[in-house]
């Protein structure tokens, strides 16, 4: 091992030694389309200044975490060596590394960073990504709205369906919505299930063993059902995607909005309606249970593939450096990986609400960590739009989940 | 050995050669004919038969690249699977239910339109071009401007029923209203490629067969199912062979408009087999699906071939 | 059976006008050719006749009837395409009985109507076949058949016989001849050919451009053209032409060449010193034999035809032929003495081209 990285320096050197632009290496970052490329070119321009012979170039992947993995199956079971270094969801790390995707980081610690993330990267006791940034599930609300029915932020969902009902009822508006949330049949709509779930002290999975409860799941279908029905969602909730519910929020048609961390920055940006009127808090949980929200983040994984692997991984650690984690803090309103960041006096003067987030962060939890996550994620995504779409009932809903899952985690 | 008997083999070997060679350059009837059919042969060899064979062979794997194990023959577990699969009849029946619904839809509508741009008005140009445009758009361009008319908040759809007094639905909500939007936008999609093949078909009727039928006595109606309609029927099978096909493989219209939702309600057997190919990376389990798709064209196309051949043998 | 009567008939396309205003009276059971060159308007003529083509202008009269506004099966006609239109989906049989068909007949009657027509033109074995299974003789004599099953009052012919060979051309000819006599029915019948014209008509209609050019018997149109275009049209080979002018009681050809114009009979009388005429001679009137008046030509070609010799030479500047019998064979180059009936002459007027009498 030490005699091959020795060689590979040694020859790493003679061709530098030889003929210099021959030694330059060409690293490639895949990137979301959505997650702010022109930040993070910021950062790899930094990268490239420190790093002279190793360009960084950016590709950019669809919008959402669905296309984007869509794509990426297609390019890895290629074996194909164009990329380098990949940002990935949460959710995937466990699948890509499965799949033997992903170049572990040997002997790397990740004790450092929130507790979540290093659970998140480490699969089969090995670290096979870094964590790029946090995000979690977060209850947007209307401070104003609140403060003027005298409305503290619920504690639960039942307080949250009140006080949305006193609110519209109030404001007399057709366009005000009590709360937004994500009905499509899309990757939000997992954790639109497991809140609730969560919530009740349930899990999906334990140690790859299918731990479902139905009982908690039919709970959390009708209460979703229940919004829709008492018309503190609107009717066509089943149509509703994340970006949607940032948007109606965004434009001050929304009390309540259960959202990721990307839809405050926006929120407070050019063009919204609800500048300085809006509040963060911890999503409600059902009477009698905890408080519990819903892990985002994304993690920069090395393509096994790639055949610039050393150069690869010291890419993936600056990205996921403390450093650039602040950077991006500031400049792209990134929620850190690092606790301490959270009560950095720079950070917190770009960000004030991140004080309101680490706790939401620190205490928010994973969806299944399996190889067959995407399948765990079809079977409920679709069971929660079949729901809210009148398809199914809560019950039915929660059977065919539980039946479905034990088919896949056999 | 003599000198003269070493020439004389010598002359022999050259001679073979020759043979060989002039054989080659200059081949007798049967062999130029296998050297003539070798690259199409070797070229439909390598994009279809070893692919279909490929695809055979996985689908008896338990093949999935995300448990990272290596592949494993497991006979027929795969369409086993596929029998106690909700979610696979499902996406079967909704498939030949939108085959079913939408080629005889857009054959009817298609013909209308064919024989509309065949009049021999003014009117003609602009029907030629508002049928090339539906044809002309890709079709998940389709999926998607149609997924806009059907919104339930912004769509036109619910726009138009609201001005005339009619309530608006949320058409994504209800499987059947989702269904009834994805035939009708595969039906408005297809009868324009309908109408083309038709329309070629009624261009090659010669005209003095409808003056014939006038003078014999036959009126418009008469002539349609007399002459234009048995003389359209071979362009009609061929264009229902490349609907049928097509309508069988049905994926982006659906899978734009409703993603297969609501739940699974809408889903296809083609999306079916992406999600179990690209976003489970089943290999095994989605060839197998594959597999049951390329059956079911293969049926079909069969029927279709037989009517056609059937058809000849009678002339 | 019927007579047909056109009465100013007009048909225009736009601003171009087809057929321009002609009158026609075709009596019950003739046969009548419309002939001249494509573009005269004869097929437009028939096709309005049959309903095909509107009418821009005048009368068409069928029997008794004004048909003018009648769609085709209201007027009681048939028709044989050039192309035959049979319908190629059906059998000979489905063919020939459709009309009867549509018209409800009963299936006893048109199989009896069908398999006489068949029988009359010998294509009773042929009933089960489709129009693809045929040769064109056959198609041709189906699509006919296909017009006699139901009787009409008229038959209309549109060049039925331009997709033949020569040959099945003179055979098919003779049978619409036959055809003819047997049933008797008034046939208008519209072709390019004046062979097909001179053997099938009882009369002749000559069309050019869109007009009339002359009505009559195949003797009268050959014997008597009406202009140097019927002239030309009629009779193979073609009438020569050469210029003259009349001088002290001859024809003058300006390159020595001379006739006496009291030889020429009749259309002598209007010949007054100096005008200018177009001399109409048919090759198969000059003469080997002796004779008082004649033409000093040199032989330029000769096409022995076994039973003709065509010599062309050139008179005044015109290039002629002449007709003679098989053994005379002038060598080119030779200078020859060529007789003529002069009573045979036509003389036309060099401005209108008609005929001068």
């Amino acid at each position: 091992m030490k005699f091959a990285r020795l060689a590979s320096l040694l020859w790493c050197g003679a061709v530098l030694a030889s003929s210099p632009a021959f030694a330059e290496t060409q690293l490639k970052v895949y990137l979301s389309s959505q997650g702010q490329p022109a930040v993070w070119r910021k950062a790899l321009d930094q990268f490239e200044a420190h790093n002279p012979g190793i360009k960084v170039t950016i590709e950019l992947g669809g919008a959402t975490s669905d296309l984007q993995a869509q794509y990426l199956n297609t390019v890895m079971s290629a074996k194909d060596s164009s990329l380098d270094v990949l940002i990935l969801d949460v959710i995937r790390p466990a699948q890509f590394a499965a799949a033997g995707w992903l170049s572990p980081f040997a002997g790397r610690d990740l004790q450092s960073y929130l507790r979540p993330y290093a659970e998140a990267n480490t699969v089969d006791g090995k670290v096979v990504a870094l964590p790029a940034f946090a995000d979690a599930m977060f209850l947007y609300y209307r401070k104003d709205l609140l403060d003027k029915y005298g409305l503290p932020p619920p504690k639960t969902w039942d307080e949250l369906a009140i006080a949305a009902k006193k609110v519209t009822e109030g404001e007399h508006s057709q366009d005000l919505q009590g709360l937004s949330f994500q009905g499509k049949a899309i990757e939000g709509a997992v954790c639109t299930f497991l809140l609730p779930y969560w919530s009740q002290g349930k899990t999906v999975v334990e140690g790859g063993k299918l731990t479902f409860d139905r009982d908690a799941a039919t709970k959390s279908l009708a209460l979703w059902k229940s919004f829709a029905e008492a018309g503190v969602a609107k009717k066509n909730i089943s149509e509703v995607a994340t970006d949607d519910t940032r948007k109606e929020f965004q434009a001050g048609n929304v009390v309540f909005a259960v959202n990721w961390g990307y839809a405050w920055a926006l929120s407070q940006g050019d063009g919204s309606a609800v500048v300085g009127k809006v509040g963060v808090a911890r999503l409600p949980a059902v009477a009698g249970g905890e408080q519990s929200s819903c892990l985002g983040g994304w993690e920069w994984g090395v393509s096994a593939y790639s055949k610039h692997q050393e150069e690869a991984k010291k890419l993936a650690e600056y990205l996921s450096s403390p450093e650039v984690s602040k950077f991006m803090a500031i400049n792209g309103s990134l929620l850190p990986t690092y606790a301490a960041l959270y009560t950095d006096s720079e950070v917190n003067k770009a960000a004030p609400w991140f004080a309101d987030a680490v706790p939401v962060v620190r205490t928010a939890r994973a969806r299944p960590v399996t190889p067959r996550y995407n399948e765990v994620s079809e079977v409920i995504r679709t069971t929660v739009n079949a729901v809210l779409a009148g398809v199914t009932t809560p019950a039915d809903g929660a059977a065919q989940i539980e039946n479905r899952l034990k088919r896949i985690l056999r | 050995m003599t000198v003269t008997s070493r020439l004389e083999q010598v002359a022999e070997r050259v001679e073979t050669r020759r043979a060989m060679l002039s054989r080659l350059l200059d081949p007798d009837e049967t062999t130029l004919g296998a050297l003539l059919l070798a690259p199409a042969a070797v070229l439909l060899g390598g994009v279809i038969v070893y692919p279909v064979c490929k695809l055979l062979y996985t689908s008896f794997l338990d093949l999935s690249l995300t448990s990272g194990a290596p592949a494993r023959f497991v006979g027929l577990a795969n369409f086993q699977q596929m029998l106690e699969d909700p979610v696979f009849w499902q996406a079967t029946w909704n498939t030949i239910l939108i085959t079913l619904i939408t080629v005889p839809g857009a054959l009817v509508v298609g013909l209308g339109l064919a024989l509309l741009a065949n009049l021999p008005f003014n009117i003609r140009w602009p029907v030629r071009l508002s049928l090339l445009i539906p044809w002309a758009l890709p079709l998940s361009f389709a999926g998607l401007i149609f997924a806009w008319f059907f919104h339930s908040e912004y769509g036109v759809v619910n726009d138009v029923l609201n001005r005339v007094g009619l309530p608006g639905a949320i058409w994504f909500n209800s499987p059947r209203l989702a269904f009834a939007a994805i035939c009708l936008t595969i039906t408005w999609k297809a009868s324009s490629f309908m109408a083309m093949i038709i329309l070629a078909g009624l261009q090659t009727i010669p005209r003095s067969l409808y003056e014939a039928a006038d003078v014999d006595g036959a009126g418009r109606v008469r002539q349609f199912f007399e002459i234009t309609l048995p003389l359209l029927k071979p362009t009609i099978v061929v264009a229902l062979i490349f609907r049928t096909i097509a309508a069988l493989q049905t994926f982006d219209i659906p899978y734009m408009m409703t993603g297969g939702g609501p739940g699974t309600s809408t889903a296809t057997l083609a999306m079916y087999i992406h999600q179990n190919t690209v976003s489970f990376l089943d290999l095994g389990y989605g060839s197998a699906l594959a597999v049951v798709m390329f059956i079911l064209s293969m049926c079909v196309t069969a029927v279709y071939l037989r009517m056609i051949s059937g058809r000849e043998g009678a002339r | 059976m019927a007579s047909v009567s056109l009465c100013k008939l007009d048909k225009s396309y736009g601003s171009y006008r087809v057929v321009k205003g002609i009158d026609l009276e075709i009596a019950d059971g003739e046969f009548v050719v419309l002939v001249g060159p494509s573009g005269c308007g004869k097929s437009t003529t028939l096709r309005m006749i049959a309903g095909l083509e509107s009418i821009t202008g005048g009368e068409i009269r069928i029997g008794e009837r004004v048909v003018n506004a009648l769609p085709p099966r209201e007027r009681d006609i048939a028709m044989v395409f050039q192309d035959y239109a049979l319908y190629p989906h059906k059998t000979v049989r489905e063919n020939m009985g459709f009309s009867l068909k549509v018209r409800g007949a009963s299936a006893e009657e048109a199989e009896a109507k069908v398999a006489a027509a068949a029988n009359m033109l010998g294509i009773a074995h042929l009933l089960d076949r489709r129009p693809g299974q045929l040769s064109g003789g056959q198609r041709q004599r189906v699509a006919m058949g296909r017009a006699i099953v139901r009787r009409p009052q008229v038959f209309l012919f549109d060049e039925p016989l331009s997709n033949l060979d020569a040959k099945l051309r003179g055979e098919v000819r003779a049978e619409i001849k036959r055809l003819h006599r047997a049933i008797g029915t008034t046939i208008v019948y519209v072709t390019h050919d004046q062979v097909e014209a001179m053997t099938l008509a009882d009369r002749i209609v000559i069309l050019r451009g869109g007009d009339i050019e002359q009505i009559g018997t195949p003797d009268e149109v050959y014997n008597n053209p009406a202009s140097v275009f019927v002239g030309g049209f009629v009779g193979s080979p073609s009438m020569n032409f050469a210029k003259a002018k009349a001088a002290g009681g001859l024809l003058d050809f300006a390159d020595g060449n001379r006739l006496p114009l009291a030889a020429l009979g009749g259309c002598a009388m209007s010949a007054v010193d100096g005008r200018e005429f177009i001399v109409g001679i048919r090759p198969e009137h000059f003469t080997t034999a002796a004779t008082d008046t004649g033409l000093n030509c040199v032989v330029e070609v000769v096409e022995p035809l076994g039973s003709d010799t065509l010599v062309h030479f050139s008179i005044g500047g015109s290039t002629l032929t002449a007709r003679l019998p098989p053994q005379a064979r002038p060598t080119p180059g030779e200078a020859l003495w060529i007789g003529l009936d002069p009573r045979k002459i036509h003389l036309f007027d060099t401005s209108t081209e008609r005929v001068v009498h």
